[in-house]
């Protein structure tokens, strides 16, 4: 690994090499501690979640069903408006290259999932498919946290997941295994002050809890990516044209992670928008005009690489919308909605069930596909962890 | 439900209550030294310069308290929002073109083009309505003169958000912010009744397209949610009912009107209520249900002390909230006087917001920045005034902090400091990767694509050129009598800091600022503060250092 000279990685090698217990000056020993094998697979995950609820009715668009039509006289779509599966099911016409990821196989749609007793919190149930868990935050770390833990135990490598955004989503959040933000490498450093900002790092230490010892812990962590990031990223060239904008920039920075030599094996995206009470099918098409130019630059980027064998993408979203429209031509807060897994590696067509657009549960469609399926799918097959490391086996589908 | 009538909205004037007297109440349990009187002025406002603790503990507890609630005419003058631009304001004459020309479908190519332009101008000059607001705001902040009003203020306008993105108006932006300003340590049955019908919020959440028939949920679900009674207190039925209520309720212009036509007259159930309910009633009923206060209450205490209260902490303000109809003041009163305030789990440990970190600084070193360190460093730090990012707000505590958000906080501080030369952060951002990257790669570091972020550094690239603090470390020191090393640490962290230094990180600064004196001259490549002194240099990188670390992240 090419890491640059950094305490930590000065101390994991130590660690490997005299399999020591090593407690650092900042008290956090397991994230310093090194395991001996490399566990955790090779493949790589980009996670992209569409926040404020996606309108799966609008994605994958069930036109051949009389029921969508009904419940949706202005939003509901006719066969030819929208990019046709088959009889029944079609794509958004903004999707296009999707249709050509689904055309090429490499593009697997699970219609329905969801999960039991939906909540229609935006934040709530953000929360559930973030930890994987109908508890939410209160039950602890995020799903990713939670699956660093089972593929790398107590191997921390504040490299391996990325976030790339301004706030960390939920799912990354781990006790033992940090993981680095940003959003541009432009300026993801200490300027002027790295020298001493180092210096701080050995000469400050001890047990030090509370909310100064988690800060000292970020910083060290700052410390060990700045310099990995803005080599990996600032020095990129892709093969792709991206889309200009924060959507196009983010995936351009994991494909560039991806392609790089610091080890990162996650990157989560943050695309926001989808909350669609008005104004439904401009702004949507929108959301999926922007979301497939960059998915396609991403995998147009990827393709033929190593980094593209190895990486797939998920696309998840809190929650779908209410079957019927609402007065102002948009749709409310609903249930079960449809996930994408993209990637050379996957089998691409359609999985799970399309939920039954009549026999309802209040207005709201009814869940086919618990959605952790998904994640343990793409966990198993990406970073050969148990299919029940969530605690729970969920099952897998065979798209991976 | 003649209960209503108790939150009908008041005159603000009268919502400015009579003060209690905390001297009365003096508290008991509550040692009130610097460190405790820095505290409360760290949360019940954004910070204070060292001379501003040494006055609050020279006044005391109950004084510095009874300052914070100042009577109505010692208040802010609020700015007059111009109405000329956005979509409340001037239609597009080129616009009205268009229709008269029989709509965009038919209109010829030029007409179209100007309506464009014309439509492109209003927005700029709206955005620029808000910028010339948002320095207005930054500048109250930092002038400290109503602090808990400017406290409140900001955490109202993350409770109740609105964001420009959706709004679209500056006009309906300022609006609410100046009734979040006036209401801010008020009645919040009356801020309630006052938001829900804001025309930002009635935009912002959609109520102003409910209608009869095909209502919309939205604002029904909020407004239970996370304006009253929290998760899990109400029912998808309650929801769906409260959304009838709701229906007629419109802005038309920038006002609030209520139409019969899109009314849903009908009967309805809202948490066990039955009846033939209206938007009012429905708030009145969330209002009086017994989950609301708790749940105020909770929000505020956990805003103002970053810890989660327990349910007994809870259950007592809530308490205080309802006996005295929902009275902020009442609350925020007794919470400063509260020994629990002023534990060691709350002192000094939360992290400072963005605005916190950036007007926090501004205050302590008296220091008045150019508008764009303050509006894009806040952006640039996950913090934009008039764009939340969603409508639960900002997310507070350690959720600020993310690796890039760290190392930019001390680089913004390096920027106001103006010992980090801006362009910097752009053009040299590389150079010590640089000897590691080829030809390939060199140049695509110049083809970086442009990105909102990357916008945003760009611009604050313009500071770089020709700012200079006006400040005078080095006399600062002097008048303090600071002549060691370790005596000027200890001024100058107790200038810059909100909390107090931990003995490992005094030792350390000692250590570097000995180091920074002993470092010849000849090292500094260009020169900084032409004649100025080398310790003003040297106070002003150790001022730097002392604004990056974790430290200085706590107040």
């Amino acid at each position: 690994m090419k890491n640059p000279i950094s305490r930590r990685a000065f101390l994991q090698a130590a660690t490997a090499a005299g399999a020591l217990t090593f407690t650092s000056p900042l008290g956090h020993a397991t994230r310093l501690t090194w395991s001996q094998a490399t566990t955790g697979g090779s493949g790589n995950l980009l996670l992209l979640q569409l926040a404020g609820g996606n309108d799966g009715l609008a994605t994958v668009i069930p036109f051949g069903d009389d029921a969508l039509h009904a419940a949706r006289p202005k939003l509901g779509r006719k066969k030819s408006e929208v990019l046709a599966l088959d009889t029944y099911r079609g794509l958004n016409p903004e999707l296009v290259g999707l249709r050509k990821a689904f055309d090429a196989g490499e593009l697997a749609i699970v219609e329905g999932c969801g999960y039991a007793d939906p909540n229609r919190s935006h934040f709530k149930s953000m929360e559930i498919w973030q930890t994987a868990d109908h508890r939410g935050r209160s039950s602890g770390d995020g799903w990713i946290g939670r699956l660093s833990d089972t593929a790398w135990k107590d191997a921390a490598d504040v490299n391996r997941v990325i976030n790339v955004g301004e706030k960390q989503p939920y799912s990354l959040a781990s006790k033992s295994h940090p993981s680095a933000s940003f959003v541009i490498p432009e300026g993801y450093r200490w300027i002027d002050t790295e020298g001493e900002i180092a210096d701080y790092d050995k000469k400050t230490g001890g047990e030090v809890g509370g909310t100064l010892g988690a800060l000292r812990r970020v910083l060290d962590d700052a410390r060990a990516s700045s310099k990995a990031v803005r080599q990996a990223v600032g020095g990129y060239r892709p093969k792709a044209v991206y889309p200009t904008g924060d959507l196009g920039d983010a995936l351009r920075s994991a494909a560039a992670l991806f392609n790089g030599s610091i080890g990162t094996r996650i990157v989560s995206v943050v695309m926001g928008g989808f909350d669609t009470h008005n104004d439904e099918r401009s702004r949507h098409d929108r959301q999926m005009r922007d979301l497939d130019a960059a998915l396609t630059a991403f995998r147009e980027d990827l393709a033929g690489t190593e980094a593209g064998k190895r990486t797939v993408t998920m696309a998840f979203s809190e929650f779908g919308r209410r079957v019927a429209e609402n007065g102002s031509d948009g749709t409310d807060h609903g249930t079960a909605g449809p996930m994408f897994v993209m990637g050379a590696s996957v089998k691409g067509g359609l999985y799970g069930k399309h939920p039954s657009l009549t026999k309802l549960d209040d207005g709201d469609l009814v869940y086919t596909t618990d959605f952790r399926s998904v994640y343990a799918t793409v966990a198993a097959a990406q970073f050969d962890v148990r299919r029940d490391f969530l605690g729970h086996d969920y099952g897998t589908l065979p798209l991976l | 439900m003649h209960m209503k009538k108790l939150h009908l909205i008041l005159p603000f004037a009268l919502a400015a209550l009579l003060p209690v007297s905390a001297s009365a109440q003096e508290a008991a349990g509550i040692d009130w030294n610097r460190r405790t009187a820095e505290h409360l002025l760290n949360r019940a406002g954004f910070g204070a310069s060292p001379a501003e603790v040494d006055a609050a503990v020279a006044r005391g507890l109950a004084a510095t308290v009874d300052g914070l609630f100042l009577t109505a005419d010692r208040q802010v003058p609020l700015i007059a929002p111009e109405r000329e631009s956005g979509k409340d304001g001037m239609k597009s004459e080129a616009g009205e073109r268009v229709r008269d020309a029989g709509g965009k479908d038919v209109a010829p190519k030029e007409l179209l083009d100007d309506a464009r332009e014309q439509r492109g101008m209003m927005r700029r000059t709206d955005r620029g309505q808000l910028g010339d607001y948002t320095a207005w705001w930054f500048d109250t902040m930092i002038a400290g003169e109503d602090p808990l009003r400017d406290r409140m203020t900001l955490f109202w306008h993350g409770y109740f958000t609105s964001s420009m993105q959706d709004v679209k108006s500056s006009y309906r932006m300022i609006q609410q912010n100046q009734l979040l300003r006036t209401g801010a340590l008020g009645s919040f049955g009356d801020l309630l009744f006052a938001v829900a019908k804001d025309p930002a919020m009635l935009e912002y959440l959609d109520n102003d397209e409910n209608k009869k028939g095909s209502p919309n949920e939205n604002f029904a679900r909020e407004v239970m949610e996370l304006f009253t009674l929290g998760e899990g207190h109400y029912t998808e039925d309650d929801i769906k009912e409260a959304a009838r209520a709701f229906t007629g309720w419109r802005s038309k212009g920038a006002e609030f009107t209520s139409s019969k036509r899109r009314h849903d007259a009908g009967e309805k159930s809202v948490l066990g209520v039955t009846g033939r309910l209206d938007g009012e009633d429905v708030l009145a009923i969330l209002l009086n249900d017994g989950a609301c206060a708790p749940y105020v209450a909770g929000r505020i205490i956990e805003y103002l002390e970053g810890v989660t209260p327990t349910d007994a902490r809870r259950s007592h303000y809530a308490g205080v909230l309802s006996a005295d109809d929902f009275n902020v003041e009442a609350l925020l009163r007794e919470l400063f006087l509260d020994p629990d305030f002023y534990r060691d789990e709350v002192v000094g440990s939360r992290v400072a917001g963005p605005i916190d970190y950036l007007v926090g600084m501004s205050r302590r070193m008296d220091v008045m920045p150019p508008r764009v360190w303050l509006t894009y460093g806040s952006e640039l730090l996950g913090q934009e005034l008039f764009f939340p990012p969603n409508v639960k707000g900002w997310d507070e505590g350690m959720a600020w902090i993310t690796t890039a958000s760290f190392m930019q906080r001390g680089n913004l501080a390096g920027i106001l400091l103006g010992v980090v030369d801006v362009n910097d952060v752009l053009s040299d951002t590389e150079l010590d990767v640089i000897d590691e990257l080829d030809d390939m790669q060199m140049e695509a570091l110049e083809e970086q694509p442009k990105s909102k972020k990357r916008g945003v550094l760009a611009r604050l690239k313009k500071i770089g050129k020709g700012w200079s603090p006006s400040l005078n470390l080095a006399g600062d020191m002097a008048s303090a009598g600071a002549r060691t090393p370790a005596a000027s640490v200890d001024v100058l962290a107790d200038m810059l800091l909100g909390v107090e230094l931990p003995a490992d990180t005094r030792a350390f600064l000692v250590g570097e600022y000995t180091k920074l004196q002993a470092t010849e001259r000849m090292e500094v490549d260009r020169p900084r503060f032409g004649d100025r002194r080398r310790d003003e240099d040297d106070l002003r990188n150790l001022a730097h250092l002392i604004l990056s670390l974790p430290e200085a992240q706590l107040n």
